[in-house]
C-alpha cells in the first residue's frame, strides 16, 4: 500500500499540513519553486532518514526556525499501519519507527525502500567516479546488508592505513597491507558479480528504449586489476607503497574502483547524446528496482521528480512499460504536461502552490 | 560553589555516570551514615598507593608480582596477551584458564597515534625470550576484541612472534554461547561462518 498520510512541520519552504496520500500513483503539479521536489525529498527522508539533495541536514529546516519535523504513516501488506517520524534541530536528528528510537539508520534500509529517480542521476553515468561508486554501493547495500559492513569495515582499515602512511609507520604496514586485502576483496568479489548480474537486466531494457542498435553496458574496472586472491592484492599494495608513501594516501583499492558505461569497446558516457545519457539513468533507476524486487520480493516505492523532461515520447511511452512493479509511486510535473496519460487508474492529483498541497 | 555542587561534578566526570546519576550518588551518601563516606574517601586514598602494575604481567595488583604471575601451580608456559587490566578479570572468573596473562595497555591504533611501541609489545617479546628452560612459554594466545585495532594487534603479534618458535593461537570469535542465531547481528553471523569447524566424533 505504501503512505496513507504524512504531516510536515516547518520543512523547507512547505506549509505545515496533513497530506491524505491514499493512491497507488500520487501526481503532483505546479509551478517551479512552488515545493514539489521538497514534498518528494520529504517522503524519501522517512524512508531512509537522510535527504537525497543534500548532506547539510540544517537547509531541511524552513528558515527563521529552530527545528522540522515529518511524520508519516504507512502499511504494508498484511501489517498493521506503521508510523514514522523525523526530528531535525539543533544538528541532531531523532528518528522513530512506531515510536521506538533508531539509532542506525542501515536498521532502515529495508523499512520502506524507496529509489528516487531525480536529475543529480545523470552524475552517476558521466560523473566523477565517486558518484558511481556511491551508485553502485547504494544500489547493493539496499539489498545485501552485509555489504554496508564489509564497507564500513573496508573504510576504518582505510583510514588506519592513511593514518599510518603519514606517520611512515613501515613497521605495521604489512599487516595493514593484509588487513586491507581481505577486506577489499571481499567488496572486489561482490561488486563483480553485481555488475555481471546487472547487465542482464539492464542492457536489454536499454535496448529495448533507446533503439539503439548495439548493446551498452556496464563495466567493472576495479582497481586492483587482475587480482583474484588476497595474495595477488598484497603484491599490489606492497609495489605502491613508496608511492602511497610519497602521497600520503592509499592508491590503489576498492575506494579507487570504477564504473563504466561501455558500447562495444568505446567508452559510451563520452559519446552520447543529453538524452542517451538521461535515459542510462532512468534505465538505470529501473533496474535498481526490478533487482530490489528480484532479491527481496519486496516491491518499492518510486519516486519520480521531473526526469522525463529530456525525453521524446516514443521513448517516454516505453518508459513506462518497463517501469516495475511499485507499492506506490510519486510524480511531479508542470501543469499541462501530458506526460503520464498513460497511468490512470488510482491515480490521487495535487496541485502544489506556494508550499501546499491541495487534492484536485 | 558548594561542597556539593562540586562533588556532583566530580562523580559525573566518572565513566557511565551523568550528571543525574551523579546528584543521586551524593545525595545518598548524605543520607546514609557518615561512616560510609569517611571509609570511602579512605579507600579512595590509599587507591593510588596500594595499587601497582605488575612488573611482569602489567595487571593491577597490590602485590608484585602479581598473585597470577608469583602462583607456582599456574601453567607458566601459556601467556593470554589481553588489551587491558580488566580483561585479566573477566577471564579469571571463568575460572577455566589456568596460564598466565600480558597486559599490552591498549592497542595498536594509528588513528590515535598508538603505534607497537606504545603499549607493552616490547616487554612480551623479552618474557619470551628470557624464559628458562622447565617454565619456556610455548604458546601465547591472543585475546584482543575482534575489533579493527584489535585485529592489526592481533596481526602484528602474530608476524612478530611467528620465528620465535611459539605457538600463537587467537580467541575464536563466532555465536555467543546459549545465544540464538535470530539475534546474532550480520557481522558476527559472517564471522561465524567463515570460521566454522569441522565437527568430527
Amino acid at each position: 500500500m505504501g503512505f496513507t498520510q504524512v504531516k510536515t512541520f516547518s520543512f523547507r519552504n512547505l506549509q505545515d499540513q496533513v497530506v491524505d496520500l491514499e493512491g497507488l500513483n500520487i501526481f503532483l503539479t505546479g509551478q517551479n519553486g512552488q515545493g514539489k521536489s521538497n514534498f518528494l525529498e520529504s517522503i524519501y527522508i522517512l524512508c531512509f532518514g537522510s535527504s537525497f539533495r543534500t548532506r547539510s541536514e540544517s537547509l531541511l529546516v524552513k528558515h527563521g526556525h529552530a527545528e522540522t519535523t515529518l511524520f508519516g504513516t504507512y502499511n504494508r501488506e498484511g501489517e498493521y499501519s506503521n508510523t514514522i517520524s523525523f526530528n531535525y534541530k539543533g544538528s541532531k536528528k531523532k528518528i522513530l519507527l512506531n515510536g521506538k528510537a533508531v539509532k542506525d539508520r542501515k536498521n532502515l534500509i529495508n523499512n520502506i525502500p524507496s529509489i528516487v529517480f531525480t536529475h543529480d542521476d545523470l552524475s552517476f553515468i558521466n560523473g566523477t567516479p565517486d558518484r558511481k561508486r556511491w551508485f553502485f554501493n547504494q544500489i547493493m547495500s539496499i539489498y545485501d546488508l552485509v555489504f554496508i559492513d564489509l564497507l564500513r569495515n573496508y573504510g576504518k582499515i582505510l583510514k588506519i592505513r592513511n593514518a599510518e602512511l603519514k606517520n611512515d609507520g613501515s613497521k605495521l604496514m604489512d599487516v595493514i597491507n593484509y588487513q586491507l586485502a581481505e577486506a577489499g576483496l571481499a567488496i572486489q568479489k561482490k561488486r563483480e558479480s553485481a555488475v555481471k548480474e546487472f547487465n542482464t537486466v539492464f542492457t536489454p531494457i536499454f535496448s529495448s528504449i533507446s533503439q539503439l542498435e548495439k548493446e551498452v553496458f556496464i563495466k567493472y574496472e576495479p582497481s586492483w586489476k587482475d587480482c583474484e586472491t588476497a595474495a595477488d592484492i598484497n603484491v599490489k599494495l606492497e609495489k605502491s607503497w613508496k608511492n602511497d608513501l610519497f602521497t600520503g594516501s592509499t592508491t590503489t583499492g576498492v575506494h579507487r574502483d570504477r564504473f563504466e558505461y561501455y558500447m562495444d569497446n568505446r567508452n559510451f558516457s563520452k559519446i552520447a547524446s543529453t538524452g542517451q545519457l538521461r535515459l542510462i539513468s532512468l534505465v538505470m533507476r529501473i533496474t535498481q528496482s526490478i533487482f530490489y524486487l528480484k532479491k527481496t520480493a519486496r516491491k518499492p516505492i518510486l519516486l519520480l521528480d521531473d526526469v522525463l523532461l529530456e525525453l521524446d515520447s516514443e521513448r517516454r511511452n516505453r518508459f513506462f512499460n518497463y517501469l516495475p512493479e511499485y507499492e506506490q509511486a510519486f510524480f511531479t510535473f508542470l501543469p499541462g504536461e501530458h506526460v503520464y496519460d498513460r497511468i490512470q487508474e488510482n491515480v490521487k492529483m495535487y496541485d502544489v502552490a506556494e508550499g501546499v498541497l491541495t487534492a484536485k | 560553589m558548594t561542597v556539593l555542587d562540586q562533588l556532583i561534578k566530580e562523580f559525573s566526570r566518572l565513566p557511565g555516570i551523568g550528571k543525574k546519576s551523579a546528584a543521586r550518588i551524593v545525595y545518598h551518601l548524605l543520607r546514609t551514615n557518615p561512616e560510609n563516606s569517611a571509609n570511602l574517601s579512605a579507600l579512595l586514598n590509599t587507591l593510588h598507593d596500594s595499587v601497582k602494575t605488575c612488573s611482569i604481567c602489567g595487571s593491577y595488583t597490590e602485590n608484585d608480582p602479581c598473585d597470577i604471575c608469583s602462583n607456582p601451580n599456574r601453567d607458566g608456559s601459556v601467556v593470554c596477551v589481553v588489551e587491558q587490566s580488566q580483561d585479566v578479570q573477566t577471564i579469571e572468573s571463568t575460572r577455566e584458564y589456568n596460564g598466565l596473562f600480558h597486559v599490552l595497555k591498549g592497542v595498536i591504533s594509528p588513528i590515535d597515534g598508538i603505534g607497537p611501541e606504545d603499549l607493552t609489545i616490547r616487554k612480551l617479546i623479552e618474557r619470551i625470550s628470557s624464559s628458562r628452560h622447565g617454565r619456556e612459554i610455548k604458546e601465547v594466545i591472543i585475546a584482543t576484541n575482534p575489533t579493527v585495532e584489535g585485529d592489526t594487534t592481533a596481526l602484528y603479534l602474530v608476524r612478530l612472534l611467528s620465528n620465535t618458535g611459539v605457538k600463537v593461537s587467537r580467541l575464536a570469535s563466532g555465536l555467543p554461547a546459549g545465544g540464538d542465531i535470530e539475534y546474532a547481528d550480520r557481522l558476527t553471523l559472517t564471522r561465524s561462518l567463515k570460521g566454522r569447524t569441522t565437527i568430527s566424533d
